[in-house]
């Protein structure tokens, strides 16, 4: 599903985010992310959704050459990934139904489709009753199963999540672990998490993969944190 | 094409939204198309008109060469030859002193009257000669002058030049005034939509995180830049129209003297309405594609 050949990421200003990463992951995989601050997280995550090319190498994903794509294509590369930040991004003036709405309009499906889909996204979010309210009146756990509820309305094949615990407490966190745990197993979505909560990681163990200054450190099968001294 | 339409709700309603949220901004913008295409309109009306009071000038702008006397036929033709090879010279038309009176009894038959044809007759042949262009009657009356076998060579006067030349000078400096206020009005329309996305970057950012296309995102800013151009072109379309009318009225089709005749209300003012909704779309559309453009340019 998801493929990385010698890639290396380097900026303008002499920056290497990445260094010759390599990396496969299966499909309906649930991956943890982890490393320190700057150790290019969210820069893998730039390359996997089309936003940044690779300096050098190859990146595939769900059988597409992502830095190869031209820049018009982008777009409809992106309707096979969805992607969560740990800002929660939801448009303040409409409600939770018409925000989970609102990313299958603007791929242009009709008014019923979006109707049947959006109902299920908000049972799997378990956000039922809240489909009319707005954002401001949600809590931060609920926004964001809100905002991964969008992520993949439109039934993407991998989903990508930067920090989508950074700003809540343990307890809401796991309700997100929890969510995505079942998105994997009832949608059989890829999940790629990045994360710097080594409780959650702990604790819901699954592959995790350690960058640090930009290389792969550690694979682990198994997962668990791994804790640098 | 078929999904368009489907969303066309959707683009108009982010469209009129978008100028609800701004509308300070859009106003100002409007106000640069209202009173760009009024100027426009203001340039357009009169050099519409000068041109064709320029056009009723110039086909009076013809030079009378009146020819020596006692020269026979085949003199003034061989004349005429020479006349008609002068450079800038379009038409030689011969006249003798007889149909000249005639035409001078005609216009004023009291004072003329008196006159008989022949040998009474003070008048003189002539060539009546139109130039290429207005410009040619100055060098072409010099040289007849000098020429052998000419009497005197006239033209309306050096008022009717000066007048052509102040026609042209009006014109052209109303184009350059017109094209900088339009370059004015593309930047406050551009501006404007600029403040549209700045305050709908974050839906950007998720249409474009979830897979909109460009063509999709642009779609609702420019039917704002269209809005905008066609409110700002209302106001002057109604202005030339109503205003010309009741212009033409009052001054009876002419301005000044009957030389110069306005140019009719239809189809000469509706014209000019068309090219202002056409000039205001095209600035509003332009204004508002540069803006996004710009904005959505992936950068990789
Ligand atoms: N657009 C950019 N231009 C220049 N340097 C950049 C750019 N984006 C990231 N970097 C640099 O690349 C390195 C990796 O950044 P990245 O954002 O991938 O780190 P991260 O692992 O996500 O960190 P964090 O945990 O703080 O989010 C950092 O040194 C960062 O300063
Ligand atoms: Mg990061």
């Amino acid at each position: 599903m998801i493929l990385l050949e010698n890639v290396s990421k380097s900026f303008k200003n002499g920056v290497h985010a990445l260094r010759d990463v390599n990396l496969y992951i299966e499909e309906g995989e649930f991956v943890y992310i982890i490393g320190p601050t700057g150790s290019g997280k969210s820069t893998l995550i730039k390359l996997l959704d089309g936003e940044l090319i690779p300096s050098s190498g190859r990146v595939v994903v769900a059988g597409t050459d992502v830095g190869k794509l031209r820049h018009s294509k982008v777009p409809l590369y992106r309707r096979n990934i969805g992607v969560v930040f740990q800002d929660f991004r939801l448009l303040p003036e409409l409600t939770v139904f018409e925000n989970i709405a609102f990313a299958l309009q603007v791929i242009g499906l009709d008014k019923v489709t979006i109707r049947r889909r959006v109902r299920e996204i908000l049972e799997l979010v378990s956000l039922e009753d809240k489909a009319k309210s707005f954002p401001r009146e949600l809590s931060g756990g609920q926004q964001q199963r809100a905002t991964i509820g969008r992520a993949i309305a439109n039934s993407p094949r991998v989903l990508i999540a930067d920090e989508p615990t950074g700003n809540l407490d343990p307890e809401k966190s796991q309700e997100i672990m929890d969510l995505l745990e079942k998105i994997n197993q009832e949608e059989n979505t890829t999940i790629l998490m990045v994360t710097h909560d080594s409780n959650l990681v702990d604790m819901n163990k699954k592959r995790t993969i350690a960058l640090e200054e930009g290389y792969i450190v550690a694979d682990i099968q198994k997962g668990g944190y791994i804790h640098h001294d | 094409m078929i999904r368009f339409f489907r969303l066309l709700p959707y683009h108009l309603k982010s469209a009129i939204q978008g100028l609800v949220r701004h509308s300070a901004t859009a106003f100002s913008a409007i106000s640069a198309v209202t009173m760009t295409l009024i100027l426009m309109a203001l340039f357009m009306l009169l050099t519409g008109n000068i041109s064709s009071f320029t056009k009723n000038i110039e086909s009076d702008f013809r030079i009378h060469a009146s020819i020596d006397a006692v020269q026979d036929e085949a003199d003034i033709a061989k004349l005429q030859q020479k006349v008609e090879s002068i450079p800038g010279v379009k038409i030689v038309e011969f006249s003798n002193k007889d149909q000249e009176l005639a035409k001078l009894k005609e216009e004023n038959e009291n004072i003329f009257g008196m006159y008989e044809e022949g040998d009474a007759n003070p008048l003189r042949d002539v060539f009546i000669i139109e130039t290429a262009t207005p410009e040619d009657i100055e060098p072409v009356t010099a040289t007849l002058n000098t020429t052998e076998g000419i009497n005197k060579a006239e033209y309306g006067g050096d008022g009717v030049s000066v007048m052509v030349d102040l026609f042209k000078a009006i014109r052209n400096g109303g184009f350059i005034f017109v094209g900088a206020l339009s370059l004015l009005a593309v930047f406050l329309i551009s501006t404007t939509i600029k403040m549209t996305i700045y305050a709908r970057s974050t839906e950007i950012g998720i249409m474009r995180n979830v897979g909109a296309t460009n063509g999709f995102i642009r779609v609702p800013f420019i039917a704002e830049g269209l809005v905008i151009g066609l409110v700002g072109a209302l106001l002057p379309c109604i202005f030339t129209y109503f205003g010309y009318s009741y212009l033409y009225q009052i001054l009876n089709g002419q301005f000044l003297s009957n030389m110069l005749v306005m140019q009719e209300v239809y189809p000469f003012a509706l014209n000019i309405c068309y090219v202002l909704l056409g000039c205001g779309v095209l600035v509003g559309v332009l204004g508002s594609f540069m803006a996004v453009s710009k904005y959505l340019r992936w950068k990789r």
